[in-house]
């Protein structure tokens, strides 16, 4: 089954230069057709201004498509009394930290979004106390927020979508901001959510390390899916993921530059263990 | 150990630029807030090194570097530059500043001006520069920096965010500094962004014989382009030895929570099956040449 | 930095920090009123007694409560000597062309008493309520004034995001003035002009990064639900206990008592 679903999917924007006046139409999608399954673990990766962040703004109805349609769990984010129903399932993560907390203590902050759902007072105490559990912040349950590092806000910000109970969490570059312990915890977080509750998770980075567990990789390029497939598949693909100014796995590109230079290494080696076992059978 | 291993290591034919000597911070001395930021930190940093500066979020490295162009006071011990305290009384701290220039992490946010060209000026007007002076400085530096000539007249704040930072690094390389601190430099771009940047500084260090001191999380990004690096953790100086030195303390370096370069574990498990590998490689390229090396291919 | 403390909230377990926030806004209000009621020496001496135990109920030092006094010592000392010198009367000594009177000396006193109450008063309030509290009591009690149009939620809501980003604003503030100084910025010498042109560097990329805030912040909170005060629960909604019952028995008996003091 679908959880999000687009369909010649186009958004433009309209570029005014200051200086003389001029405007130009920037097309950020342009018929991107895309399908993602429910309960996967999907990976956007992208150069800046590959279209990956507009994606991500249309999904939740934040931004609507110029043309074409999407639909979130069969719903088109172009029907204005499904828009409440569409963010609820499909909840959103930004990039900084500090600008989507809103509340000034961590579990008021949680409740934010089902506060505005109209959740009754007492299911709001047991979503709250759920939602900080499956991101391991119980303990700064009464903390403010100011206090926190930029991985600890980032899992307050899970959990506030958490605690709206979602299919799909769409995570925009949630981890461009953190030091690497930070990083870690927010990923590990996102992969837990999705094993063990199932939720859907469509993580846009470009760190190419975060895409090596997903279920599915997609490089987007102007707009447009530009590739699709598993990890393994994806980053085979060393010289294409460089002209698109994307890198690959350092033990990725060690692998390929060793099988350039004449040894035998499989195909789609992104892990250290694996290239070990690869170059000791060139001995 | 660490004294020791930082003064002898800093290679006998450099002049020194800048040394640190028992330096400590502690915030809020004398109350019951009192937290020490680092102490008693000395190291002696010579010209034209490339210098990498790794700790956690927290190790006290921010705090450090804000005292070598004198933006924060120590609370014990001091800084030379070119030979001279620059916390003695008297000492023109606002000429340092232009001498070691420092680059903030999101150094974008700080672009002010109408056009890229008059916000690179900001720095050479501050120091006494006459306009026509400023301005040929400014086109230097924007050169430096990769900024097109294109995009001198714009306003800073349509260009992209890798231009921007580019911008942002012109507007403190146009006081032509003798040392550029750069506080994570590559940080939120993507990886190509992330290499331009990398690869910019560096060639910086290269071409102007500049100082440089980069402060990273990466200990890849610092790899590749570092001549010694100086490790902190919670507040004092780990380690500050060449890379090999640093990482071949891979125990140590886990322990303090940061790690050593991907290649790198991948040469010690190669060498502990037996593979006849130089464990210090620590770059694709190294380690390339290494491996053919051992399996005999070449 | 980020530990600021707005409206200097002094954090202690007493009866009065569990208060709920209206019982305490009205109980100011009250204690305002009454000063303005009490004329002679027995109203006077009836606030003292209340101020005093509603000061030892807080556990806030008086040390901390004097301190908030600095602020209007100027004020306390014209207003004094206004009141000394300008009111007509018997006189008791004179100052070159200046006449004290004893009816001067009198009101100048009771002035000064009432100025010293007021600030005392209001300054319990925020020692012993945080800020987040004040925002949810003001809306809960001002709630009847959305009836005549006034947007109460949306005052609140805006007031409880300063609260949160005043802290992080400062902490940029600091930012982007070293990375100026880096530069070679001077924020301190010159006169006042040069001193306002210096700021520039300062304040337009504290106002882009303002701006580029409020609008993440307002898309954040529109992907989660945010659709005004309609239809919102609260996690945790004001609730009056018994000790809030008691407060205000008790201010009722001070205020009827103040009013028969007249």
């Amino acid at each position: 089954m679908n959880i999000i679903e687009a369909i010649k999917l186009n958004f433009d924007y309209v570029n005014r230069e200051e200086s003389d006046g001029t405007e130009t139409v920037v097309h950020a999608l342009s018929d991107l057709d895309l399908t993602i399954e429910k309960g996967s673990f999907v990976c956007i990766l992208g150069h800046n201004g590959s279209g990956k962040s507009t994606f991500a703004r249309l999904i939740n109805g934040l931004n609507l498509p110029t043309e074409g349609t999407i639909l979130v769990s069969g719903m088109d984010t172009k029907e204005e009394e499904k828009l409440l129903a569409i963010r609820e399932t499909a909840g959103m993560v930004f990039q900084n930290p500090d600008n989507q907390i809103i509340a000034n203590v961590v579990e008021e902050d949680v409740a934010f979004g089902p506060e505005n759902m109209g959740v009754p007072q007492a299911e709001l105490e047991t979503r709250v106390t759920k939602a900080l559990e499956n991101v391991s912040m119980t303990a700064y349950r009464y903390r403010s927020p100011n206090r926190l590092s930029g991985g600890q806000k980032q899992r307050v910000a899970i959990a506030g979508v958490m605690a709206m109970k979602p299919e799909c969490i769409v995570l925009d570059e949630p981890t461009a901001m953190l030091d690497p312990t930070g990083r870690e915890d927010v990923l590990k977080t996102v992969h837990e959510l999705n094993r063990q509750d199932g939720i859907t998770i469509v993580l846009i980075t470009h760190y190419m390390e975060e895409a090596v567990d997903a279920d599915r990789v997609i490089v987007m390029d102007h707009g447009r899916v530009a590739m699709d497939g598993t990890p393994v598949e994806i980053f085979g693909r060393v010289e294409e993921l460089k002209k698109l100014s994307l890198s690959v796995p350092v033990m990725t590109e060690l692998a390929f530059e060793l099988k350039k230079a004449g040894l035998s290494i499989p195909e789609g080696v992104l892990r250290e263990e694996e290239l070990v076992e690869a170059i000791l059978k060139n001995r | 150990m660490c004294l020791h291993l930082c003064l002898c290591t800093l290679h006998e034919s450099l002049t020194i630029m800048i040394e640190a000597k028992n330096l400590t911070h502690v915030y809020n001395e004398g109350t019951a807030m009192e937290s020490h930021a680092f102490e008693d930190v000395s190291f002696r940093i010579g010209r034209g090194e490339f210098i990498g500066v790794i700790g956690h979020t927290g190790s006290g490295k921010s705090t450090l570097i804000q005292h070598l162009n004198g933006l924060l006071k120590p609370t014990g011990g001091t800084v030379y530059y070119d030979g001279e305290d620059i916390f003695k009384k008297g000492y023109d701290l606002r000429k340092l500043r232009s001498k070691v220039g420092m680059v903030f992490q999101y150094p974008e946010y700080q672009l002010f001006e109408e056009t890229v060209l008059r916000d690179v000026m900001f720095g050479p007007m501050n120091m006494g520069a006459a306009e026509e002076e400023a301005k040929e400085a400014a086109k230097r530096a924007l050169t430096l920096a990769g900024v097109g000539e294109e995009f001198w007249e714009h306003s800073p704040f349509e260009l992209s965010g890798g231009q921007k930072r580019r911008v942002a690094i012109a507007g403190v390389l146009s006081m032509d500094p003798e040392v550029l601190v750069l506080d994570e430099p590559a940080a939120g771009l993507d990886p190509a962004g992330r290499e331009d940047i990398l690869n910019t500084v560096a060639a910086l260090g290269k071409k102007k014989n500049i100082t440089i001191l980069l402060v990273s999380h990466s200990m890849d990004d610092v790899a590749q382009y570092a001549d010694r690096i100086m490790v902190l953790s919670k507040g004092k100086l780990v380690f500050f030895d060449t890379p090999e030195e640093v990482f071949s303390h891979v125990e140590e370096l886990e322990e303090i929570g940061l790690s050593a370069p991907q290649i790198t574990y991948l040469m010690r498990d190669l060498a502990a099956a037996g593979l006849p590998v130089d464990v210090n490689a620590n770059t694709v390229e190294e380690a390339r040449e290494t491996i053919l090396k051992a399996l005999g291919k070449k | 930095m980020r530990e600021i403390t707005l409206g200097q909230y002094y954090p202690a377990d007493s009866v009065l920090h569990r208060l709920d926030p209206r019982t305490k806004l009205a109980g100011t209000l009250v204690f305002l009123i009454s000063l303005f009621i009490a004329k002679g020496f027995p109203g006077y001496a009836v606030a003292t007694v209340f101020l005093a135990a509603v000061i030892i109920m807080s556990k806030v030092p008086l040390s901390f409560i004097v301190r908030g006094l600095k602020a209007i010592v100027i004020l306390l000392l014209i207003s004094v000597s206004f009141n000394i010198f300008l009111t007509d009367g018997t006189p008791i000594f004179t100052l070159g062309p200046l006449k004290a009177t004893r009816e001067g000396l009198n009101l100048a006193l009771f002035m000064g008493v009432r100025l010293i109450y007021l600030v005392i008063g209001s300054s319990i309030l925020t020692l012993t309520t945080t800020p987040n509290q004040l925002t949810d009591g003001l809306e809960k009690s001002l709630g009847f004034l959305k009836k005549i149009g006034v947007p109460v939620h949306e005052i609140a809501m805006m007031m409880s995001i300063a609260l949160r980003f005043i802290p992080i604003l400062t902490e940029e503030t600091d930012k982007i003035m070293k990375a100026q100084m880096a530069r070679g910025a001077d924020f301190e010498s010159g006169g006042i002009i040069k001193k306002a042109k210096a700021m520039i560097p300062l304040l337009v990329p504290l106002f882009i990064s303002a701006f580029r805030r409020a609008g993440d912040l307002a898309m954040a909170m529109e992907a989660r639900c945010y659709h005004g005060g309609e239809g919102r629960t609260k996690l945790r909604p004001l609730h009056y206990e018994r000790r809030d019952v008691i407060a205000y028995i008790i201010l009722a008996v001070y205020f009827v008592l103040m009013i028969i003091m007249k």
